[in-house]
């Protein structure tokens, strides 16, 4: 009798434990880290290809991120060459040869078609947003949570996020910014074929990132993340002052 | 006398309120036409007010069409000159934070010419000049010279211009350390900014800037975000040689409506796609239009009130002379003047007093017009940035069409009064108890 009871109790205990959904933070902090985010030390490239009215536009950059800081270094065509984005956390800086003093910049300001300047560092959400489930959903046969962010502060890329992360990798799979009234913006999907060594294990890298805006669907962005690598970045790459100098 | 009186200061008011509706229409219109540069006519593209914001590189005056539509007004005599602008919008920042702007980009020798006009220095002498620094016109001047609104360079934190920057020898190319303490101080001792925008190529762009000159755009609404900027420096930063519109400034007087009409014509017979605006088009000076509109309303208001007070004070008084009167109207129609006769002699005594108290109305009119005028008195009207000098404007059109109606109303209403009496069977008249 007292062994059927422990047996009844067990199964109740994993049961519990096999449908409880994990914390919105766990999947954001999981989500992030494959697009870049709260990594030691990571470096990529980017290229940003922008349909915008029929005007087709390609830029690259190159992108070296640590923790909440990220420099991103403009690589081509040749007229942008040399301009820098810095992301202190939420502040952000542009700089270009010639300019004698940074420029205070918004990371809520398009830098290309539907690609907002946030939108190419580090993802941050974890740090950026209060989470919370909402609901799972089937998203092409994969199980997701969809959860809804809200911004903590006015100078972070969006007001809100609907997200939608796959309830087994823990990788973001779609997203919708919306507006402060919940109006959508933009909607994102992102594709995971690339890898990095991370603490010795290979986890998946965020490959691709398309953005299309809610309203003109023929406007369009589509980020190209490639040659992710985790390296160490002194702190000193990130500091305006020295980035100016 | 009393009647005299009422008529009198009734019509120095309409006068003086005649005259300060001219004097701000004048204000308004050479702020609109100059100050915020929207010429007496402005050229563009089709469908470039609802769209060009949103699409400026499909909606801009590219460089050929620049020089056809120039060729097209240079051979009109009504023309004074002809500017061209580009209005553009991005972020200027001071080193350590950035802050809206809303740019103008005019032509250096245009800019000039419009801050020395005379109309604009005689009615609008509180805008032609700038309330610190120079134009970015003065020569020796560096080409990315700037002015900026007041306002915008107070959120900036950047009170001094180019000029005192160079009195006081500061070097104006230090990195700012925003963290450090010191950072403010910094931020105020030079004058140097940076502007930055998401150029016509769709790339992320920024110039250095010079702040040589503070201004005001006459307007509440922009003069804390306002920049006035090289046309060849905005083309810089928006990476286009094109321009927003282009604006004629037609010679004092010129019927600018029936010039509307005239280049819209040839326009069209060229099949080239452009709109031409009147400065007083609500989708191009819309303070202008609905600061007059309001003028307007509140002057048709004031004037029938007077006309009425006028034409009551008339008919009473008329009243009262009649009644007192009847016994010598009997006298006078027994004697055999015909009822006309009477009543045109009401008519007369009545125009004479009229006259006298409308050259005493005119008399008292200009005394507080100078009064005022040598007063220096100013004003804030709603939605004007600073403040605006209150002198009224006579004018000889307005005291006689004022005179004309008030002695027309003089007329009429002695007539209305006096007919009636003067009808009546003389017998009445006679034994009139009421006189």
């Amino acid at each position: 009798m007292k062994t059927r009871l422990f047996f009844s109790i067990l199964c109740l205990v994993f049961a519990t434990t096999s449908v409880a959904a994990p914390s919105a933070d766990l999947l954001l902090k999981d989500s992030d880290r494959s697009r870049g985010g709260n990594l030691k030390g990571i470096t990529w490239d980017i290229e940003i290809k922008t349909e915008d009215d029929g005007e087709v536009n390609t830029r690259d950059f190159s992108v070296k991120a640590k923790g909440v800081d990220a420099l991103v270094e403009a690589t081509s065509p040749a007229r942008n060459k040399g301009e820098i984005f810095l992301f202190n956390d939420r502040a952000m800086w542009f700089l270009k040869p010639g300019l004698r003093k940074p420029v205070s910049i918004s990371a809520r300001q398009k830098l290309s078609g539907q690609a907002a300047n946030g939108d190419i560092a580090s993802t941050n959400y974890v740090g950026d947003y209060d989470g919370k489930i909402t609901k799972t959903e089937k998203i092409d046969g994969v199980d997701t949570y969809v959860l809804e962010l809200k911004a903590k502060a006015k100078n972070v890329t969006y007001d809100q996020i609907r997200y939608w992360i796959n309830s087994t990798s823990h990788l973001g799979v779609k997203a919708e910014f919306l507006t402060l009234q919940g109006m959508i913006l933009k909607r994102a999907t992102f594709e995971y074929n690339n890898h990095i060594n991370h603490e010795g294990q290979s986890i998946p890298f965020v490959s691709k990132m398309n953005i299309i805006d809610a309203k003109f669907s023929k406007n369009k962005s589509a980020i190209t993340y490639m040659n992710p690598k985790e390296e160490a970045h002194p702190a000193s790459l990130f500091n305006i002052n020295n980035v100016n100098r | 006398m009393t009647t005299a009186f009422a008529i009198a200061v009734g019509f120095a008011g309409l006068l003086l309120l005649a005259g300060h509706i001219l004097r701000s229409e004048k204000y308004f219109k050479m702020n609109a036409v100059y100050i915020n540069h929207a010429g007496h006519l402005s050229i563009y593209k089709t469908d470039s007010l609802d769209n060009g914001f949103s699409k400026p590189k499909s909606y801009g005056i590219d460089k050929d069409d620049q020089g056809k539509i120039e060729k097209l007004l240079n051979g009109d005599q009504r023309i004074e000159f002809i500017g061209k602008y580009l209005k553009g919008s991005g972020l200027v920042s001071n080193g350590c934070r950035s802050i809206p702007f809303f740019a103008m980009g005019a032509e250096p020798e245009v800019e000039s010419r419009i801050r020395n006009h005379p109309l604009v220095e005689k009615w609008a002498s509180e805008l032609a000049g700038f309330i610190k620094g120079r134009g970015f016109w003065t020569p020796g001047f560096l080409p990315e010279s700037i002015a900026v609104s007041k306002g915008l360079s107070q959120l900036l934190g950047k009170p001094l211009v180019y000029d005192e920057v160079q009195t006081k020898n500061i070097d104006n190319n230090g990195f700012i350390d925003c963290a450090a303490s010191g950072a403010i101080d910094k931020i105020r001792s030079d004058s140097n900014v940076q502007l930055a925008t998401r150029n016509y190529d769709g790339d992320f762009s920024a110039v250095n800037a010079e702040i040589v000159s503070h201004y005001s755009t006459g307007l509440a609404l922009t003069d804390d975000n306002a920049m006035l900027v090289p046309l060849p420096l905005l083309q810089q930063l928006f990476s286009t040689d094109k321009i927003t519109y282009m604006a004629a400034y037609l010679k004092d007087g010129v019927n600018h409506k029936a010039m509307v009409r005239e280049i819209q014509n040839k326009f069209n017979d060229l099949n080239m796609p452009y709109v031409i605006y009147p400065f007083d088009n609500d989708q191009i000076s819309l303070f202008y239009v609905g600061a007059m509109s309001f003028f307007k309303t509140m002057a048709v208001f004031f004037i029938f009130l007077v006309f009425g007070v006028v034409a009551l004070t008339i008919a009473n008084s008329v009243t009262m002379t009649i009644i007192e009167r009847t016994r010598e109207i009997g006298t006078l129609r027994s004697m055999g003047f015909l009822p006309s006769s009477i009543t045109n002699l009401f008519i007369c005594e009545n125009l004479v007093l009229t006259s006298m108290a409308l050259i005493a109305g005119e008399f008292l009119a200009w005394i507080l017009s100078e009064a005022i005028g040598h007063g220096h008195f100013t004003y804030r009207p709603p939605g004007v940035a600073g403040e605006v000098i209150l002198a009224p404007l006579l004018t000889w059109e307005s005291c006689s069409i004022f005179a004309v109606i008030i002695l027309c109303i003089a007329i009429l209403a002695t007539w209305i009064t006096a007919t009636g009496r003067t009808n009546q069977p003389v017998v009445d008249l006679l034994t009139s108890t009421s006189a």
